[in-house]
């Protein structure tokens, strides 16, 4: 196993702390943006929420079965953000003829954000966070105690 | 018999193994198990260095694997991974003991898909509590097997130095 090999533990994890986080700072971007009513595309904001996908290197067959002993161990590679994407369900109307974004009618379309909901996603990504951390951590006592042994050489 | 049978030229000294393999990692009966050490003595010192490492590196395998699946805890349609190498060995050390001791290990760590699981709604299978449960386990096994390759190595040491 190379060194390259030994330290590809962290990565992973890593990839999971990143992907993580910005689903954090997404949530968060959400909950700031629950009444803005106009964007730089126009119309009220949509909220934004990242798909996740598997990052591997061929270790899944075509069918995504495992393939018994033709698997390799090395194809590990975590989780990769594929993309934001916006929700696109309007948002609910309410009447408010004061407003400047208020259409002829008075009304004026909210986004679609949804307060806990958000805050669903943002347990959700502080655990999964406190997990990779977690993993992270157990990966660092392991390989201090696999570097342990070269201690005792004198 | 007695436990120092007078060596006769007929009939020389059995060779004594150190310890034999199976008996490291705990598996059932395989103490009598005839392993190359009945061959060779610094075969047997050999093949435990070689034993413990493999299941080190299995132990070692086996956490990039759980933390592939913690990474992906929010992938939709992820299917939880796992290693396999334990059973595969405990059933290589035992053929050992109806062969001659000749044959070698060729068990190797393998990436399996866990069967049998629930699946989330997002068609996901991690449950994390129980990852950070294998997480531990291995964790835990990994340091049982370095404890027990550093006492072997102070052993050694202690013994070529003569202390």
């Amino acid at each position: 196993m190379s060194m390259k090999q030994i330290l590809s533990g962290t990565n992973i994890s890593a990839s999971g702390l990143t992907a993580e986080r910005l689903r954090m700072e997404v949530a968060a971007n959400n909950i700031a943006n629950q009444r803005s009513t106009r964007t730089a595309q126009g119309g009220p904001y949509q909220r934004q929420q990242v798909t996740f996908a598997a990052a591997m290197d061929q270790v899944l067959s075509a069918d995504g079965r495992m393939p018994r002993g033709g698997a390799s161990v090395n194809g590990l590679k975590g989780v990769t953000v594929v993309g934001i994407s916006s929700d696109q369900t309007p948002g609910e109307v309410i009447y408010d003829p004061g407003h400047p974004d208020a259409d002829a009618t008075g009304h004026v379309r909210q986004s679609n954000v949804n307060l806990s909901h958000e805050m669903v996603d943002l347990v959700t990504a502080s655990r999964a966070y406190e997990a990779n951390l977690k993993s992270l951590e157990t990966f660092r006592q392991m390989t201090e105690q696999a570097l342990s042994l070269l201690r005792g050489m004198r | 018999m007695s436990v120092f049978p007078r060596a006769t030229k007929e009939a020389p000294l059995p060779k004594l193994a150190l310890v034999t393999e199976a008996r490291f990692i705990g598996y059932s009966d395989c103490s009598n198990a005839p392993t190359s050490a009945d061959a060779d003595d610094m075969t047997s010192l050999n093949s435990q260095f070689d034993l413990l490492g493999r299941l080190i590196e299995a132990t070692e395998v086996r956490q990039r694997a759980i933390s592939n699946n913690i990474a992906n805890v929010n992938t939709p349609n992820y299917r939880r991974m796992d290693v396999e190498f334990e059973e595969q060995l405990a059933k290589e050390l035992n053929s050992l003991k109806n062969s001659n001791g000749n044959s070698t290990i060729t068990a190797k760590p393998e990436m399996v898909l866990t069967q049998g699981l629930t699946a989330r709604a997002d068609g996901n299978n991690v449950d994390i509590d129980q990852e950070i449960g294998h997480l531990n386990k291995n964790a835990m096994l990994q340091q049982t097997y370095i404890q027990l390759l550093s006492t072997y190595l102070d052993q050694m040491r202690l013994a070529i130095q003569g202390q």
